[in-house]
């Protein structure tokens, strides 16, 4: 398994797959009371979330490897947002949700769902991010849970983000 | 003792010197009608005629031993600077050797 993994490209349906897994993992641990664990999980379901809408919306099939698709969402958000866009090495949340908003404009879709999609990724980005990995008691317990109901929210929603 | 360290082939990078290399040359073929050599990369540009959307395939086996991560952002490098006004259109930017190409199926 472990192998299969170092060797296989990540397919935008393995996102959705993992994001599925990470959210309830996530809900589990914030039930229990262990916030910091559970809003890091939490966090990458929102990215998983946004980067598959972010490429499903531009006509990527489920099945489509994910790596030749996260350096051209770059270049279109440097140029739709400034050079200096954070972009968190492609973790960025806010930066996903950004893509996705810029996006859908670009193919004249309806954008109210996208800048709802900003708005809770702005929170996300307030409690959340890749870094929080090697510190320990980063995150109370009411803001795990304001956290996980944005990014239930994400995870509820997805259709609608990429149709 | 020697120490041999082993690298992933997904995440292994090229320094920055033959990066930008690897880019000037990709601009080159890009906007040169005349390759330098017959070593030189193949590039496919595929735009969906409803959507706009631009698909970028580079088969050059000098990506041999280079991440797939980094042969993207190179590819999309050299594209910034041969055609920036269509960089907003790009959504997949894949770059491949011959033998990678073959195992894939693809029709490049």
């Amino acid at each position: 398994m472990h192998h299969q993994l170092l060797t296989e490209p990540e397919t935008i349906q393995d996102l959705e797959v993992a994001a599925a897994e990470r959210l309830n993992e996530a809900k589990a641990l914030v039930a229990e009371g262990q916030a910091t664990g559970g809003a890091y999980l939490a966090g990458y379901v929102a990215e998983m979330v946004l980067k598959m809408a972010a490429f499903r919306v531009n006509g990527h099939l489920p099945t489509t490897a994910v790596y030749p698709l996260l350096a051209p969402a770059l270049h279109r958000a440097r140029i739709a947002y400034g050079p200096n866009i954070d972009y968190q090495s492609y973790h960025g949340v806010l930066f996903w949700a950004l893509v996705l908003a810029d996006d859908r404009n670009r193919l004249g879709l309806a954008t109210p769902i996208a800048r709802h999609a900003v708005n809770r990724a702005q929170r996300i980005n307030q409690i959340w991010s890749v870094n929080m990995r090697y510190r320990a008691g980063l995150v109370a317990q009411q803001d795990a849970v304001l956290l996980l109901n944005d990014v239930g929210w994400m995870h509820s929603n997805r259709l609608r983000l990429w149709s | 003792m020697p120490i041999r360290r082993l690298v992933k082939i997904g995440e292994m990078r090229v320094h920055d010197v033959e990066a930008q290399q690897i880019i000037e040359r990709l601009v080159h073929e890009w906007t040169s009608s005349v390759p330098l050599d017959v070593f030189g990369p193949s590039i496919t540009e595929q735009r969906d005629p409803h959507s706009g959307a631009v698909h970028l395939y580079v088969v050059w086996d000098r990506f041999r031993g280079i991440g797939h991560q980094q042969r993207s952002e190179m590819i999309m490098d050299a594209y910034q600077q041969v055609a920036p006004a269509d960089v907003r259109n790009v959504t997949l930017a894949m770059g491949l050797t011959a033998p990678e190409v073959e195992r894939m199926g693809l029709d490049l």
